[in-house]
């Protein structure tokens, strides 16, 4: 038996008060006797007068001083040192999360120790050990796999959803009543909850450690492509490092390339220090911000991130223009802004041009949905005056011209961030009914003006007017809706989806919406062919951090650099658990030693707690008088 | 009187249980007057005690002539007298008999009412004295089975007030008293004065003790723990007490002494010292003070 916490010993100190109170004389209780004849004796009434008193062996005493040692022993969370039963069936729950891949001071990852501790326990146990790795889904691996698993097994940039694990786990060994359930984690993550007698065997230790996180990419009002990231020290209180912030171009396959930049900092424990990067003509391309030294998990060292093709965003208008182009009013407005690259077209021009797939499309008096003839290309969409029927799933109902007013708009939308709404009135509009509840952007009293039917693949904006039937465009706010609406597609087109991708997760990306087929790479991950659907495909949960790549190859070669983020920044706080770590050395060939977590040992501990106290509870509101020490004396009969 | 002869101080029930206690103990003392019972010595009943060589001023009338026809010695015949026994009843009324529930008071009237009956039942006199501080009250000499309502009424006239004088009321009483007693003295002899004195004089003049020490199951075992301020009922004086495994101990002890001391004059006294508690029940006391063990 050993304890996983003996700090927690330090609780018997509060027996000292606890002693005191009892030393300590109380005031005297008045009581009326008969005489005091046989109660008058000089040396104790000497006695008395002290301000303490003998310690007395009262029941309510010993009762707290059991409370108090009982509660000291759950604090210190005894574990018991044995020897796992080779004849049991032995499901084991082997954390993978980020935190795994974290070094020792000799090289060895946890997840090596672990990964030992796992051969040796399938040594000694065969084909009655049920090996599942814990990572953000849960895996079984199968008993004839265990040691190839073993050999290749490495973490994931992800957290670990260990109760899930143990789901699993005892799924696969239910029925069977002498199981045992080992869960070897570095206690980064909390301890999960089973129904069966659970062990868990920690492998982590406390070790210092630098993360990088929430890098991206931010194209300025003149173009230019600003990288920023924020390092975080994970360390005790008082520590300080010096590190150095590197920016690096990635090639094709991820491998890191020339170092472009370099930034000096010193950290401060627990504190998020911002880095940023903005050199001069930064070309398009997947790039790296590292830090070095990085501590004990390298997995958090490295931030991807992708600078757009042009550092202008490009923005296509699509309509019939009366008159010079760059005097319509959105062309005018849109040229205000010096980060973008505007181009003027027809609906007759439009296939011939050439639209990136990140673009900004403002199409006005036509529906782009792929039911006509019209098929958009780029990343968002907004859509002026649309022939009644349906666009993008919203209904158009036919054009109403009469004056209407806007009495509403959806202000936490980020297309209507910091402007207002309140005199806007339009001359001739076609009602929208959005399809879905809340799709309403703006409306009147007749209903919605504009609508959000954005798909999972495209950012989609619907109005029921033109800009030049309002007075819309005459006001200021005209101009910051459209500043809105490039920022949004700026984010879009930095982030290449809808969704920041993270490490572990399912998530979709948009490509071109000719490509049916396409091929993924990523680190940790085989390559696989995808499909794709309508321009979006879903990608599997990718295992590691770092850049991974989409290509085609019809209708054209392209390939899609995708930049896949840590997810979790808790795994990179390596506090860890040394108490349970054991020795591998003595491992091999000899029954897996473990520590086996008493959680029924201190659930009785607990309950016999709670139990103690209710009875003191009890002695102390209301004493029962068959809880006397004493027997009275009762004269025996015959007596003489 | 309320109720039936025993009033509310003897239940019917316990009254019949008494009838076989008359019937078995007698009270060990004669005090010379004329009663219902032979006495050890010569008298004028109609029982026979002895013959006896005739001497000068022997009564003529007295010669047994069927004897002297028989063997020609002139012999008297004597008999037996008929004598009684005086029972003084002597219960401490001060205040600390007014602990316990039921109270210390309570049960010495009852025992007392217990033992007068008997007494009364056997031709004996009895008296009750009542005794608080310094004025102690005697009711009358009675005698005869009818008399035990008075008894009662005697008895439940006093209440527990006061501090005891148990040492100067007997001390009183004996040297009173011209003929031989049966005292019977219920208390709790927790009283300062310093009684034993006097039951040792008491002794030396033939009188016979019998001695009730009356407690609380409190102060035959105090279940007393931590710091006290102990007031005494009767004086009102206070005493600052730790009670602990040493001082309760010194307690008992000290409470076993003084019941050694008390047995021990009774015994020389030709009586008997009997301890009890309110909690234990009168049929129990009783047996255990007329010697009827089991």
């Amino acid at each position: 038996m050993r304890l996983a916490h003996p700090e927690g010993l330090a609780l018997l100190g509060v027996a000292l008060p606890v002693l005191l109170l009892y030393v300590l004389r109380q005031r005297r209780t008045p009581r009326k006797v008969a005489s005091l004849t046989l109660f008058r004796r000089v040396e104790r009434d000497l006695t008395a007068q002290r301000p303490w008193r003998k310690l007395l062996p009262e029941l309510s005493l010993l009762l707290q001083l059991l409370l108090v040692v009982l509660l000291a022993v759950l604090a210190a969370a005894p574990e018991r040192e044995g020897s796992l039963s080779s004849r049991a069936s032995l499901g084991v729950v082997l954390d993978i999360s980020a935190s795994m891949a974290s070094r020792r001071a000799d090289g060895s990852t946890r997840l090596q120790r672990a990964a030992a501790l796992v051969a040796d326990l399938h040594a000694a146990h065969g084909d009655r050990l049920h090996l599942v790795l814990a990572g953000v889904e849960p895996r079984l691996v199968e008993a004839d796999a265990v040691r190839m698993t073993l050999a290749e097994l490495d973490a994931e940039d992800t957290g670990s959803d260990l109760e899930a694990a143990v789901a699993l786990a005892e799924d696969r060994l239910r029925g069977d009543a002498d199981a045992q359930l080992l869960v070897i984690s570095d206690g980064e993550t909390p301890r999960p909850r089973s129904r069966m007698a659970l062990t868990t065997q920690n492998v982590g230790e406390p070790a210092i450690n630098v993360a990088l996180s929430g890098g991206k990419v931010h194209v300025n009002g003149e173009g230019r492509a600003e990288l920023s990231a924020l390092v975080t020290l994970h360390a005790d209180a008082g520590v300080s490092q010096d590190v150095q912030v590197n920016l690096l171009a990635l090639d094709g396959d991820g491998t890191p390339g020339a170092t472009l930049d370099t930034r000096r900092l010193t950290l401060r424990a627990a504190l998020r220090t911002p880095v940023r990067f903005s050199p001069a003509n930064l070309a398009q391309g997947a790039y790296a911000l590292q830090v070095s030294p990085g501590g004990a998990l390298d997995r958090d060292d490295t931030q991807v991130v992708l600078v757009p093709a042009a550092a202008r965003l490009p923005v296509v208008v699509v309509a019939e223009f009366q008159g010079a182009r760059e005097r319509h009013v959105l062309v005018r407005a849109l040229l205000a802004d010096r980060g973008v690259a505007v181009q003027a077209v027809t609906p007759e021009e439009y296939p011939r041009v050439d639209v990136p797939p990140d673009a900004l499309e403002l199409m006005v008096g036509q529906c782009p949905d792929g039911a006509g003839t019209l098929r958009p290309r780029g990343r968002d969409l907004v859509v002026f005056a649309p022939p009644p029927g349906r666009c993008f799933g919203a209904t158009v109902e036919p054009l109403l011209r009469e004056p209407r007013r806007v009495v509403g708009w959806r202000q936490h939308d980020a297309r209507f961030r910091f402007l207002s709404l309140d005199d806007v009135h339009v001359d001739r509009a076609s009602t929208l009914v959005p399809n879905g509840g809340d799709g309403a952007l703006i409306e009147d009293r007749r209903g919605a003006l504009a609508v959000d039917a954005s798909t999972s693949a495209r950012s989609v904006t619907v109005l029921g007017f033109t800009p030049e039937a309002s007075n819309f465009p005459k006001q200021r706010n005209f101009v910051v809706w459209l500043r809105n609406l490039t920022e949004l597609a700026r984010q879009h087109r930095t982030q290449g989806s809808r969704q920041r991708i993270k490490a572990g997760g399912g998530q979709s990306v948009t490509v071109p919406s000719e490509v049916a087929v396409l091929r993924l790479r990523a680190p940790g991950l085989v390559d696989r062919k995808l499909d794709a659907h309508r321009g979006e495909v879903v990608l599997p949960p990718l295992p590691r951090a770092g850049l991974a790549r989409l290509q085609w190859d019809d209708p054209s070669p392209m390939s899609l650099p995708i930049s896949v983020q840590f997810a979790d920044n808790s795994e990179s706080v390596l506090r860890g658990n040394d108490e349970g770590s054991f020795d591998l050395t003595s491992a091999p060939g000899a029954p897996s030693r473990v520590l086996w977590t008493t959680e029924r040992l201190r659930l009785l501990l607990a309950l016999l707690a709670l139990g103690l106290l209710a009875f003191e509870l009890l002695l102390y509101g209301r004493r029962p008088s068959w809880l006397t020490w004493r027997r009275p004396l009762v004269p025996r009969r015959g007596q003489p | 009187m309320n109720g039936g002869a025993g009033g509310g101080l003897l239940e019917p029930r316990f009254l019949a249980e008494l009838e076989a206690y008359r019937r078995r103990f007698r009270f060990p003392v004669r005090s010379g007057a004329s009663g219902d019972r032979g006495g050890r010595r010569g008298g004028s009943s109609a029982e026979f005690l002895e013959h006896r060589v005739y001497s000068a001023g022997d009564d003529a009338r007295r010669i047994d002539w069927a004897a002297y026809a028989r063997t020609h010695n002139t012999v008297i015949k004597r008999f037996r007298a008929e004598e009684d026994a005086w029972v003084r009843l002597m219960i401490d009324c001060s205040g600390s008999m007014a602990f316990g529930e039921p109270t210390k008071h309570r049960r010495a009237q009852e025992l007392a009412a217990a033992l007068g009956h008997l007494a009364l039942a056997q031709g004996e006199r009895v008296d009750v004295t009542v005794g608080h501080e310094d004025r102690p009250r005697s009711s009358a000499m009675l005698r005869g089975g009818r008399a035990l309502g008075s008894l009662c009424r005697s008895l439940e006239a006093s209440s527990p007030r006061g501090a005891a004088r148990l040492g100067s009321l007997l001390g009183a009483h004996t040297r009173r008293a011209g003929a031989r007693t049966v005292l019977v003295v219920v208390s709790d002899f927790l009283g300062e004065d310093d009684a034993e004195v006097v039951f040792r004089q008491a002794a030396a003049r033939g009188h016979v003790l019998y001695l009730l020490q009356v407690l609380t199951p409190e102060e035959a075992d105090p279940r007393l723990l931590g710091d006290y301020l102990l007031e005494d009922a009767e004086t009102g004086e206070s005493l600052p007490f730790t009670a602990d495994d040493q001082s309760l101990a010194q307690y008992r002890h000290r409470l076993q002494a003084l019941q050694d001391r008390l047995r021990d004059a009774a015994v020389a006294a030709g009586g008997r010292f009997v301890a009890t508690t309110t909690a234990e029940p009168l049929a129990v006391t009783l047996p255990r003070l007329l010697g009827e063990h089991g």
